[in-house]
């Protein structure tokens, strides 16, 4: 169906309002197509743990957040001024950085999954390892100097 | 032991038991998210502003529709295996990803407010 779609369009006349918004979905759906239209179905057992792996990579970045809020509103202040939203702000873009991370790699899986490639290896645990040391670094400055 | 005469039982399709761990992981997703809009929601009653409770009221109706979209998932997965239709959802993804997008950006406006 989305074959005779984008056949249709391009079977379109020129300057019949390919342009603008719409020239740019057709050309990022040519670029990134859409799951269900790449290779085959794969094992549903694998789809479901691709699944649960992109759940539990959420769940990760949700403790963050909450982290993040705890930290800035339930910690008693730092004789530093200003450590609690350092702290706080930091876990939440982390938060982000690994909710956006468990999306990407989630079509990442399934795409290589479809395709019957091997997996390809990511980012984001070594960005959470990063992130949380300098988090657990800051806390521990934040504390010597608060005495 | 003989199975009860008259009961229809329901041929076992999954034997690993994949889609039941995987509402149960959607079960845990959405309590995360709840105990992310209580403690939101706590921080903005703290404030005495009633806007400020909004984030966190937002937070726990994202919990909840985060467990409907997991049951809606499971009863999804259990229709469609059996008949070998493809049962992989993108949108069930990108709107868990949405509400934490939102979740976040809510929860970095109410501690920088």
């Amino acid at each position: 169906m989305s074959q005779s779609r984008f056949g249709d369009d391009r079977d379109a006349p020129a300057g019949s309002g390919e342009t603008g918004s719409a020239g740019l979905l057709h050309r990022m759906r040519a670029r990134w197509p859409p799951l269900s239209s790449v290779g085959q179905d794969p094992d549903y057992r694998f789809s479901l743990a691709n699944e649960r792996t992109f759940l539990a990579w959420i769940r990760t970045a949700l403790a963050l957040l909450a982290g993040g809020v705890a930290a800035v509103q339930l910690v008693p202040a730092f004789r530093f001024h200003g450590g609690r939203l350092i702290l706080g702000v930091t876990l939440v873009v982390l938060s982000i950085m690994v909710a956006a991370g468990s999306y990407s790699r989630w079509t990442a899986n399934e795409r290589a999954m479809r395709l019957g490639q091997s997996l390809q290896p990511s980012l984001v645990p070594r960005l959470l390892a990063a992130g949380l040391t300098l988090v657990a670094l800051l806390a521990l400055f934040l504390v010597i100097v608060s005495g | 032991m003989a199975e009860k005469p008259g009961r229809d039982w329901p041929p076992v399709i999954d034997s690993g038991l994949q889609a039941e761990r995987t509402r149960l992981a959607w079960s845990r997703t959405a309590l995360a998210f709840g105990a992310v809009g209580a403690l939101m929601l706590h921080s903005g009653m703290s404030t005495g502003n009633r806007l400020h409770e909004l984030p966190g009221l937002i937070a726990l109706c994202s919990a909840a529709g985060t467990y409907l979209l997991g049951v809606t998932r499971y009863h999804a997965t259990t229709r469609k295996v059996p008949r070998g239709q493809p049962m992989t959802s993108a949108g069930a993804v990108r709107t868990l990803t949405a509400l934490t997008a939102l979740t976040v950006v809510l929860a970095l406006v109410l501690i920088t407010r």
